[in-house]
């Protein structure tokens, strides 16, 4: 875990000499004076989010409006030997964003351009500032026959940093972690260079990362610490007529994996993913001490059907069937799926899970306002004794078991991933949140869960489990393209 | 109306999802400041964030910089209608305690609202201008001044007509085209004339509350002595304040309603007949913040200008509770004058966008900010307000 005396422990800050003042003026210099900010208030908002992970204050915050204003920020970075923290749109887990060292926050939110729909080649190019949200209400406008995929996260999140961190959204059942869903990038190297990877590297179009290089991989996943990444080109894919979500209430956590293992591979669901029951009572709107009452279902799994006519929807349905009969003939309890009428006859609230992107009220508002999270991808082989184990942990420390999960590209790898609140101002409520975070990744990556979206905390179990000399490549390949340290020190571990 | 000191469960609820942003579904901006200036600092969960920090001890009020970030906010509440937690419906208190706080703390008032503050202490407005001025929309109109020292001692209706309408000289014809189509409607009414004070809107919105409780029992007293039954206002920040704050400074007996309100009852009651406009129009309705999200009045404006013959109204995107605000209100306009005036043509924009061409709000502040813009844009829209619609409709109509 982070702690003040830990922030920094193996960086080499100090390099940076120059006063505050005199990188404030430069940096003004390249993007106006409206656009730099070093007053108490904006640095005590850019030190911290909601999760456990300590403050730490940064230097300065920019805000670059395009590509040749960060090339010009990472040039004064590199002349200063001033460190950049990368900031998309606002909302930050983990404290991915909370400086290391004192460094200049790079907020991204200015560069908000959806740059290019291609709907003949299925990507479209987006910018750092660009949301969910904005490209959900963009395609609705232009490109009616077009989705992109959804997170369960609030809608204003940046679908490019969603993509670099690996997150996982309502189409990675069928196509995978995000990551898997860029097709190029445009990036800002620590030493000014603006390079584009994939096919928009040799040709005027932005369809594939294949069949050059895959340099895409030094920037995906790497938590800011290689370059900032000013576009991005992402998958979108049609968008069927037909699409029914439904609901099957499970009662045990091993037959709720049965069922969406034999359910993803049958490969009729474009979405498939399981909350655990104190999801589905917050859903309800449970604001106080939940509780399973005898008889209730452990486990909602959901998934999506889409089809091109009814014929096409009702196969799809006959074959969902076809597993829950199956599965209950070996005596799993099973209920009936529900579709979103019946669920919003019961409760209207439900409507929030209709549709994406979701606005999360029922996760964010419970509780007293802090929040945090693991999430881990491992084999389904394990998952069920993960989420039992994390379960127990969390009850033993008084956190109710709130499990979001999901197959990932077909089943090749799964989600598990456990969402605690706590009080924010009591630091022994803080303490319990961080002792339970830690247990649980100690045993996920026991099951050979890893974490996605790591926090420094747990880069640093990752790293100390590292027997194949992967962790000295990455700091080799971030020595070769930040000679200086400049980018976002201190993740991951690396300088 | 909250204190500093009260609005600890308030603050610590916000994670800065971000939802607050954007209008849900629409996706686009809903918070003028955060659109401004763009640091997290500007929008409604970084101020939220602000709170925290000085209940902690980090910050202090004595900060221009996170003086700017409290008070370059107009107060218009679209964060509140986006927010998706329960305290939203606190938020705005909340910002209003604090900058009630950083007034008692003497960080504030800033320099431009300290001017507001004597003018009215001076002049009991905040246009700086003599109180004798106050009725100079009224000469050749068939007004009477009523209460102690009136034309008249009563009369069922007082028309509180708010210190934009009456002050400014080109927004007059909202006045007149109030009363015109109140005696054209038959109803017993008179005004407070030179004795109206400000009700004190612009006061509690920059954190005068002190100042302000005082100018409300005054307010008060002088429309209890007209003995009137309804006080009819024209002006949203008064309607506002008069039916949400007084409550908390004293008791105000007559029934507190909008003109476009008001209007819409006596054409219902077939008190006032409307005819049609001299040429059909497309019109574009702009919710004003004090009258739609803050008092809930959506409906009434627009069923107004629905009964009025040869009007089409084509919505805006961003409309009713998720309206894109003018820009002028909480202290803005006079503190921070170019962000009023971007605020505004971003909605100006949007109006021309549905093909409009007239701007029709019920608010004269509103109203005073958006002609700005369209002046400032050179943009093909006339701007109105709804009771300027009404009077023409009644064949009353002021000429502009």
């Amino acid at each position: 875990m982070s702690t003040d005396t830990e922030r920094g422990a193996g960086v080499s800050p100090g390099v940076c000499t120059a006063p505050r003042g005199e990188i404030v003026r430069a940096l003004e210099d390249i993007v106006g004076p409206d656009f730099v900010a070093a007053d108490p208030s904006t640095l005590y908002i850019y030190s911290r989010d909601l999760t456990e992970n300590e403050p730490g204050t940064p230097l300065a915050v920019v805000m670059p409006e395009d590509t040749g204003q960060v090339q010009g920020i990472m040039r004064c970075a590199d002349r200063f030997r001033v460190p950049l923290v990368p900031f998309a749109y606002g909302l930050n887990m983990g404290g991915l964003t909370i400086p290391q060292v004192e460094a200049v926050v790079v907020d991204l939110k200015r560069m908000r351009r959806i740059v290019e729909v291609n709907e003949e080649d299925l990507y479209m190019v987006v910018e750092p500032g660009v949301t969910f949200g904005m490209i959900r209400a963009h395609l609705d406008r232009h490109h009616p026959g077009y989705r992109y995929t959804y997170p369960l996260a609030p809608p204003q999140t940046s679908a490019l940093s969603n993509a670099l961190m690996d997150g996982l959204n309502n189409m990675s059942m069928k196509h995978g972690a995000m990551s898997e869903w860029v097709s190029g990038l445009e990036v800002v190297l620590p030493t000014g260079e603006i390079v584009r990877l994939g096919s928009a590297a040799v040709v005027d179009s932005w369809h594939a990362r294949a069949p050059l290089p895959d340099l895409c991989g030094l920037f995906l996943g790497w938590q800011g610490t290689t370059g900032i990444v000013t576009k991005a080109a992402l998958h979108i894919w049609p968008c069927p007529p037909l699409r029914k979500r439904m609901f099957i209430p499970v009662y045990d956590t091993r037959s709720a994996y049965r069922i969406m293992r034999d359910l993803c591979r049958k490969e009729i669901l474009d979405d498939l993913a399981g909350v655990s029951w104190p999801t589905g009572k917050m859903l309800f709107g449970a604001r106080a001490a939940l509780e399973l009452c005898q008889g209730e279902p452990t486990v909602f799994v959901y998934g999506d059907l889409y089809a091109e006519n009814q014929r096409h929807m009702a196969v799809k349905e006959d074959l969902l069937e076809e597993v829950l009969l199956l599965c209950r003939k070996e005596g799993m309890e099973v209920e009936d799926p529900l579709d979103v009428d019946t669920l919003l006859e019961i409760n209207p609230d439900y409507g929030k899970l209709a549709d994406f992107p979701t606005t999360l009220d029922f996760l964010l508002d419970y509780g007293p306002g802090g929040m945090t999270w693991i999430g881990s991808y491992g084999p389904g082989r394990n998952w069920a004794e993960g989420a039992e184990r994390c379960f127990s942990l969390l009850g033993e420390r008084g956190f109710p078991p709130i499990l979001v999960s999901r197959p990932m590209k077909g089943g090749h790898f799964w989600v598990l991933r456990f969402i605690l609140h706590f009080d924010k101002r009591d630091a022994s409520d803080v303490a319990r949140a961080r002792e339970a975070l830690s247990a649980m990744a100690d045993v996920l990556l026991e099951l050979g869960y890893v974490p996605y979206k790591a926090p420094l905390w747990a880069a640093r179990k990752i790293r100390a489990r590292d027997r194949h000399g992967f962790f000295p490549l990455l700091e080799r390949i971030k020595q070769c393209l930040d000679p200086h340290g400049i980018m976002n020190p201190g993740r991951w571990g690396l300088r | 109306m909250l204190e500093f000191s009260e609005i600890d469960p308030f603050i610590h609820k916000c994670v800065r999802c971000g939802t607050c942003k954007a209008v849900v579904g629409l996706f686009e901006p809903s918070c003028p400041a955060g659109e401004r200036f763009r640091f997290e600092g500007f929008y409604s969960s970084g101020k939220i964030w602000i709170a925290r920090g000085i209940k902690e001890g980090v910050l202090c009020w004595d900060d221009p910089e996170l003086l700017k970030k409290l008070f370059a906010c107009t107060l218009c509440g679209n964060c509140t209608q986006q927010c998706p937690m329960t305290v939203r419906e606190r938020i705005l208190e909340v910002f209003e305690a604090m900058r009630c706080e950083a007034v008692r703390s003497r960080a504030a008032p800033l320099e431009a609202h300290k001017r507001l503050s004597d003018s009215i202490a001076a002049y009991r407005n905040p246009w700086g201008q003599p109180r004798k001025r106050r009725t100079n929309w009224a000469k050749g109109e068939k007004v009477r001044r009523i209460g102690p020292a009136g034309d008249a001692e009563r009369a069922s209706v007082l028309y509180y007509v708010g210190c934009t309408a009456a002050l400014d000289p080109s927004l007059h014809h909202v006045a007149k085209s109030t009363a015109r189509v109140l005696e054209k409607a038959g109803v017993d009414f008179g005004i407070l004339g030179e004795r109206e004070p400000c009700c004190g809107s612009v006061l509690l919105r920059v954190g005068l509350r002190d100042q302000a409780r005082e100018l409300a029992q005054e307010t008060i007293r002088a429309i209890h002595e007209t003995g009137a039954d309804t006080v009819v206002t024209s002006c949203a920040g008064c309607y506002k304040t008069l039916t949400q704050d007084y409550r908390f400074f004293g008791h105000l007996e007559p029934r507190i309603v909008h003109s476009s309100e008001y209007f819409l009852e006596l054409i219902r009651q077939g008190r006032l007949r409307v005819g049609r406009t001299e040429t059909p129009l497309v019109v574009t309705y702009h919710d004003p913040c004090h009258l739609g999200r803050h008092t809930g009045l959506f409906d009434q404006p627009r069923a107004l200008i629905e009964a009025l013959d040869g009007l089409q109204l084509r919505e805006m995107p961003r409309n009713r509770a998720n309206a894109w605000c003018c820009g002028a209100g909480g202290g803005v306009r006079s503190a921070f004058a170019q962000m009023a005036l971007e605020t505004a043509c971003e909605r100006i924009e949007e109006a021309c966008g549905t093909g409009a061409r007239l701007l029709v709000t019920s608010c004269p502040f509103c109203l005073q900010n958006l002609e700005s813009a369209i002046r400032f844009k050179a943009a093909l829209l006339e701007p109105a307000d709804v009771t300027d619609l009404v009077a023409r409709c009644a064949g009353v109509g002021v000429e502009p």
